[in-house]
């Protein structure tokens, strides 16, 4: 037991204290004097300044630009071996290390402390105006969808200072707030509705194409080169002439329709597969024979049967033939530019047909609606050549007829229209007086807060300004109201305060606002503003039970996307997506999932209340039947994520197993340990470890003498440069330890170097073992997981100063440190819990005051 | 399938007459000609009756080029095309290929649309991630701007934006913020080309009034707010108010158009249905695109535009290709191989929108020497794939009537060079622009006036 024990303490010691030198080593402990006098005053010193260059008698007061951009200098001249030069006495790697290390500490911790520890002004980003238009107005169509990507800073974009304000940005929320103003008020009668049906396979015609008259549109409906069975069009697979829908027409009016279809899914079981391949590869067989004389078909016979066998292993083995249920993607055309509406399974059965509906939004231009079969079947060696086959057993899609309908106005005037310009006693009597009502209540809702005198007097103003040049009362209100969207009060968070070097309390409307923004990035709800109203919002029980009702609440699901997206790295899955010749299982459906996977996990955490240790490790997965097909756990059924034991072999559970983690630190083509490694410290760990010295390139594809070089190999030739060595000993074997997941994320036990990336018997075994620079050892992903776990103070440090960054929109600085201590301190005494964490967050002194 | 479908060749047909069972890939010939844009059959004016003015155009190409088919030989005026220059031979005496170049402060990888117009330094600003400056068609827009209906056009295969260090668009304003591009050729005619309607003209001006209106209250409403905020926040606020300001500007701006009508152009010839996203439409796309700018110089609608023509670490060669895989090629011959196959593809592209430029008569001299045009790319991949910011391949053509001096090869040390800004500040000048130096310029470029 003694000796087990004292490995993992050294193992922990020296993994943090590695890890940590860049983080919390003191600066001021190392003394640089006598590194700079024996390898720097030569040169750079009093005798000789090269360069104008002194150092012995530089200051060390990094909060100077001019002293810091010349350390700035050295460091750099350092890392990159061009200092001291070639013919003069080298200093040795690790004392060179220290120096640089202890200059590149100092150098950070003076550009920290320079920024301001206070929460500046911030603007809302595109998620947060999307949704606090979908809560204030109640039309949701994402107009901020259009602005210019947020610029973002410590790896956030809803940072007050980096998000700024251009004529570009103001012209687009003027835009918008018409556009939104637009779509939320309506005037006269409810635009006619239509309603039409197709039936792709009542075509009499012969044709794969008939026309239909509709409404004074003689429209094209297309049922595809796909075989008719009872009332079904069966669409086998998806190919240029096997899309159905129709098109060639244009709507009578604009707005939201319901694209309705009945369908059903034929799905072939494994057995089916088997036999269906066994029949195509019989027919190849048999052609082949038919080719050869007769005196050789003996023969030939017996090596057909034998390569017949060996091929069909391949249907009966593979995990891509526990096929799920087909999928479709729905698309429209509109005005010639095409777009997906929607992709899904269809998980209905042929005994039992089901109805499906889309919603999508069409202009009068001239459009159409196509169906498309969206399953993806692997397409690889064995099967390429006869996917495209009829007799080729897969996912059958059955669809019946298809439906359009619209425009959908479940009330009229719509919802969005009475929750502005509501019932009131003066709305047919007075209108002045009726105008400032509707003004008043919709702008405080806008402000997030009560009115303050004159605000209300000066968009009444407005309104009067241009009522008669409007020829109704709903135009001459939209004036004032758009108003109020391109306002500042409406597009900043606001907190206006009297100058003070002390931190000062922000009010509790600001409070419900910090909140909201925080957990929904959205406006905060009427139970919040109450709550400020009456003064209770600051009470800390009132937060915390104000925190459990908003996390229970289904839009804290933005804070999931929005902040686990953003610290993981999640949005960056699909930006340089593995190659589909060397990782064909990789497509849409799969992508999708995997992002889905890691936000179902920390939504499980959040919702479930879970030791965030899990995070880490976890003895179960939140996956989809897709994702339980690429991960080999049998199972699980349909596209919904759900929680499940995962099965020790699998080697899933927690986040470093996610593919999405595997798929964004990979390159396309291979995996880069080097990307693993910089996504552990920073994502898990907390430490940057900055930037390369120099842009060293691709790695080589080969290695010279050795015949079949892995990722690993080829890595190896940069880690003899000291100068790469020196960051790459401590970043590389992190990675190293996921090497049994590759580019696509999928488990190997080798590296192939067969044909795209097959692996062959004889191909190097997988090395995932990893050696941290002081000799300490671990290895694959469990080993990789151990030793997080063992350094979980840096984990929930880590997490917990992501968060909090995200929770207050600015970084934080040195000042904030104790801070993220007690915050850890919290979460040990609350079972290590995500939500004790958001608690901990809001009841902090940072949080409620500016 | 019916005989009558406007199919010209079934895949059984095809693996019939193969006579042999084996997969093929979908051919473009197979595909269904509705949905499919067909060659251009667009032809230039051969005469402008625009008044002689400087334009310039600034297309970029993503992912490098195979830099060992590009580079040319020798220097000055001597050199010896380049297999992928060879494309552009015709052209020779109107342009200058310039090697060596590159922004010091770029760092490579795919953030070259970033910042192949700013030459920024994107982590320059403490507490930013990410930060961009004014590019120069902005720079030449805030100045030549005020003569054309549309101060500048951007282009790009991906509307609107982009993210960050995968820019969409080339262009960025004063403030650092990218200015989103178009990418359908229709919307793109449609703005640029047809008429508002005629009855509407009043309508037009109590909508411009009525934008004033409200940006004068919003205005007072922020110089109240601005009172009662600390100085962080006030320092916020005032981008909002100079926001506003300039907004209001441009409205005025805009009214000065509204009684000047539209170029009468017609859209006979033009793909205006291609897609960017669509392999095989790929060339059209590019061609109408191309097409389209001519029409807004020969027409005078804009004076200055930001092209790119496919986005980085994604997007299509010119014949669908998947581009950035190849750019990682690791030395590989045949990745190299295709990739100059996709940057002849490219200049073929550029060849032909030279050729309407040279072809059209503006003022007793061709077109072409009134328009500048700068092409290339803000990565290198080397010769082993490095997605480098040094040697950037850099064209640049025309615009011989304003005093750029052509026909030669300007070769420069990658490892000691002016920086790639001395190429943007001799545009700018020679766009009237009273600048000395853009960005990190130290100047002009040396030999290319």
């Amino acid at each position: 037991m003694i000796p087990t024990m004292r490995v993992s303490t050294v193992l922990y010691l020296t993994l943090t204290s590695v890890l940590l030198t860049s983080l919390n080593a003191c600066a001021s402990e190392y003394d640089h004097r006598s590194f700079v006098a024996t390898y720097c005053v030569q040169c750079h010193g009093a005798e000789l300044s090269e360069g104008e260059i002194r150092l012995d008698t530089l200051p060390t007061n990094f909060n100077d630009p001019r002293t810091a951009s010349i350390w700035a200098e050295v460091v750099n001249s350092i890392n990159s071996h061009a200092m001291p030069p070639e013919e003069e006495p080298q200093p040795p790697v690790d004392e060179a290390a220290k120096f640089a290390r202890w200059l590149e500490t100092s150098l950070a911790e003076a550009e920290i402390a320079k920024r301001s520890a206070r929460t500046v002004l911030r603007r809302m980003n595109r998620a947060e105006y999307n949704n606090t238009i979908r809560d204030l107005v109640g039309v949701d169509f994402k107009p901020a969808d259009a602005f210019p990507q947020d610029p973002p800073a410590g790896g956030f974009d809803n940072m007050g200072e980096a998000l700024t304000m251009s004529p570009l940005q103001m012209e687009l929320y003027y835009a918008a707030a018409r556009t939104i103003l637009d779509r939320a008020l309506v005037e006269g009668e409810k635009p006619a509705s239509i309603k039409w049906r197709f039936d792709p396979e009542e075509n009499s015609e012969g044709a794969d194409r008939y026309r239909v008259k509709h409404d004074g549109n003689n429209i094209l409906v297309n049922d595809g080169d796909n075989a008719t069975q009872d009332v079904f069009t069966v669409i086998h697979h998806d190919s240029w002439n096997k899309g159905i829908g129709f098109r060639d027409f244009s709507l009578p009016s604009e707005g939201e329709y319901i694209i309705r279809f009945r369908a059903a899914g034929r799905v072939p079981e494994r057995d089916d597969v088997v036999a269906s391949a066994r029949r195509i590869l019989e027919q190849r067989r048999d052609e082949a024979l038919a080719k050869k004389p007769e005196s050789l078909k003996h023969e030939s016979l017996k090596h057909e049967n034998e390569r017949l066998e060996n091929d069909l292993e391949h249907f009966a083995t593979d995990r891509i033939y526990d096929y799920g249920p087909p999928r479709i993607k729905v698309g429209i055309d509109l005005g010639g530019t095409p777009e997906v509406v929607a992709e899904f399974d269809i998980d209905a059965l042929e005994s039992s047909p089901s109805t499906y509906e889309v919603r999508a939004n069409f202009t009068t231009e001239k459009a159409g609606v196509r169906l498309n079969y969206a399953y993806s079947v692997p397409s690889v060696l064995e099967n390429f050549w006869m996917q495209g086959r009829e007799e080729f057993a897969r996912p059958e899609l059955l669809v019946d007829w298809i439906e359009l309908e619209g425009p959908i106005y479940p009330t009229w005037p719509p919802a969005s229209h009475s929750r502005i310009l509501w019932e009131s006693p003066h709305r047919n009597e007075n209108e002045t007086a009726y105008a400032r009502e509707v003004i008043g209540r919709f702008m405080a809702k806008a402000y997030r807060r009560p009115l303050v005198d004159g605000e209300l007097e000066a968009k009444l103003e407005l309104f009067l300004k241009l009522r008669a040049d409007k020829p109704s009362f709903v135009e001459a209100i939209k004036v004032p109201l758009a108003s109020v969207l391109a306002s500042p009060n409406f597009l900043y968070l606001a907190e206006p305060v009297t100058p003070s070097e002390a931190p000062l309390e922000i009010n509790a409307y600001e409070l419900a606002s910090r909140l909201s923004y925080f957990l929904w990035s959205s406006m905060p709800d009427n139970e919040l503003l109450h709550l400020a109203n009456r003064g209770e919002l600051s009470k800390a029980d009132v937060l915390e039970s104000q925190v459990t009702r908003m996390l229970d609440d289904a839009k804290s699901d933005a804070l999931v996307t929005n902040f686990a997206g953003q610290w993981l790295g999640l949005r960056d899955v699909g930006a340089n997506p593995p190659t589909s010749t060397l990782y064909p299982k990789y497509d849409r459906h799969l992508e999708v999932s995997m992002v889905k996977e890691t936000e179902a996990f920390f939504a499980e955490f959040l919702r479930q209340d879970l030791d965030s240790r899990g995070l880490i490790k976890s003895d179960f997965v939140t996956i989809n039947e897709r994702l339980a097909r690429y991960y080999g756990i049998p199972g699980v059924k349909g596209d919904a994520f759900r929680r499940v034991d995962a099965p020790p072999q699998s080697h899933r559970g927690g986040l470093v197993t996610q593919a999405s983690i595997h798929c964004i630190t990979s390159n396309g083509t291979r995996t880069s340990p080097v990307t693993r490694g910089v996504w552990v410290m920073k994502s898990l760990l907390g430490t940057d470890p900055g930037l390369p010295v120099a842009n060293v390139g691709e790695i080589p594809t080969q290695v010279p003498g050795l015949d079949k070089a892995t990722v690993r190999d080829r890595l190896e030739i940069h880690r003899e440069n000291p100068a790469c060595a020196r960051c790459h000993d401590k970043i590389d074997p992190l990675g190293f330890a996921l090497e049994n997941f590759n580019a696509a994320g999928e488990w190997r036990d080798r590296e192939g170097h067969g044909y795209n990336g097959r692996i062959g018997k004889n191909d190097p075994v997988i090395d995932a073992s990893a050696k941290m620079p002081d000799g300490s050892e671990f290895s694959g992903v469990e080993g990789l997981q151990t030793q997080l776990l063992q350094n979980e103070d840096l984990f929930l440090a880590s997490l917990a100063s992501r968060m909090m960054t995200y929770a207050l929109g600015r970084e934080l600085g040195f000042s904030d440190r104790a801070t993220v201590r007690s915050l850890v301190e919290s979460m040990k005494q609350n079972r290590y819990t995500v939500r004790s964490l958001v608690v901990a967050i809001v009841t902090s002194e940072q949080f409620n005051t500016k | 399938m019916n005989s009558n479908s406007p199919t010209p060749l079934s895949r059984r047909a095809v693996l019939r007459g193969c006579g042999a069972v084996i997969g093929l890939p979908l051919l473009e010939a197979m595909m269904p000609r509705t949905l499919l844009a067909a060659p251009s059959k667009f032809k230039p004016l051969a005469k402008s009756t625009a008044k002689p003015t400087p334009r310039a155009i600034f297309c970029y190409v993503p992912n490098g080029v195979n830099i060992l088919e590009w580079m040319p030989e020798g220097e000055g005026t001597d050199y010896v095309l380049s297999p992928t220059l060879e494309m552009l031979q015709e052209h020779r005496a109107d342009m200058s290929v310039l090697s060596g170049l590159g922004h010091p402060h770029s760092t490579g990888g795919h953030s070259g649309a970033d910042t192949w117009l700013t030459g920024a330094d994107l982590g320059a600003v403490p507490g930013k991630d990410y930060s961009n400056t004014i590019s120069v068609d902005q720079l030449i827009a805030e100045q030549v701007g005020v003569h054309t209906r549309f101060p500048s056009l951007q282009l790009s295969d991906g509307s609107g934006t982009g993210g960050a260090l995968h820019s969409h668009t080339l262009s960025f304003d004063r403030n650092g913020t990218p200015l989103p591009a178009e990418n359908s050729p229709k919307r793109m005619f449609e703005r640029l080309f047809v008429p508002e309607d005629a009855s509407s003209r009043e309508a037009t001006l109590k909508r411009y009034a009525e934008k004033r209106s409200i940006l004068d209250d919003v205005t007072n409403e922020a110089k109240t707010l601005e009172r009662t905020l600390g100085r962080n926040d006030q320092r916020k606020l005032n981008e909002y108010l100079d926001s506003v300001r300039e907004t209001e500007l441009r409205v005025q701006r805009q009214i000065a158009w509204v009684d000047v009508p539209k170029p009468d152009v017609r859209d006979d010839g033009l793909q205006l249905n291609s897609q960017p996203g669509n392999a095989h439409d790929r060339t059209m796309w590019l061609d109408v695109m191309l097409e389209i700018s001519y029409l807004s110089f020969v027409t005078d609608t804009t004076r200055v535009i930001t092209f790119e023509w496919s986005r980085e670490a994604g997007g299509y060669g010119p014949g669908g290709e998947n581009h950035h895989e190849l750019s990682h090629h690791g030395g590989d011959a045949g990745m190299l191989k295709k990739l100059g196959v996709i940057d002849r593809g490219f200049l073929e592209r550029l060849n032909r929108f030279m050729t309407f430029l040279k072809q059209t008569e503006e003022a007793g001299r061709s077109m072409l020497d009134h328009t500048m045009i700068v092409y290339g790319s803000g990565m290198n991949s080397g010769e082993r794939g490095d997605h480098s910011p040094k040697n950037l391949p850099t064209i640049v053509a025309g615009g011989s009537a304003w005093g750029l001096k052509h026909g030669k090869h300007l070769r420069h040390d990658p490892d000691n060079h002016p920086p790639l800004s001395n190429v943007l500040t001799t545009i700018a000048q020679k766009m009237g622009v009273e600048t000395a130096q853009f960005q990190d310029a130290t100047g002009t470029l040396t030999g290319l006036t």
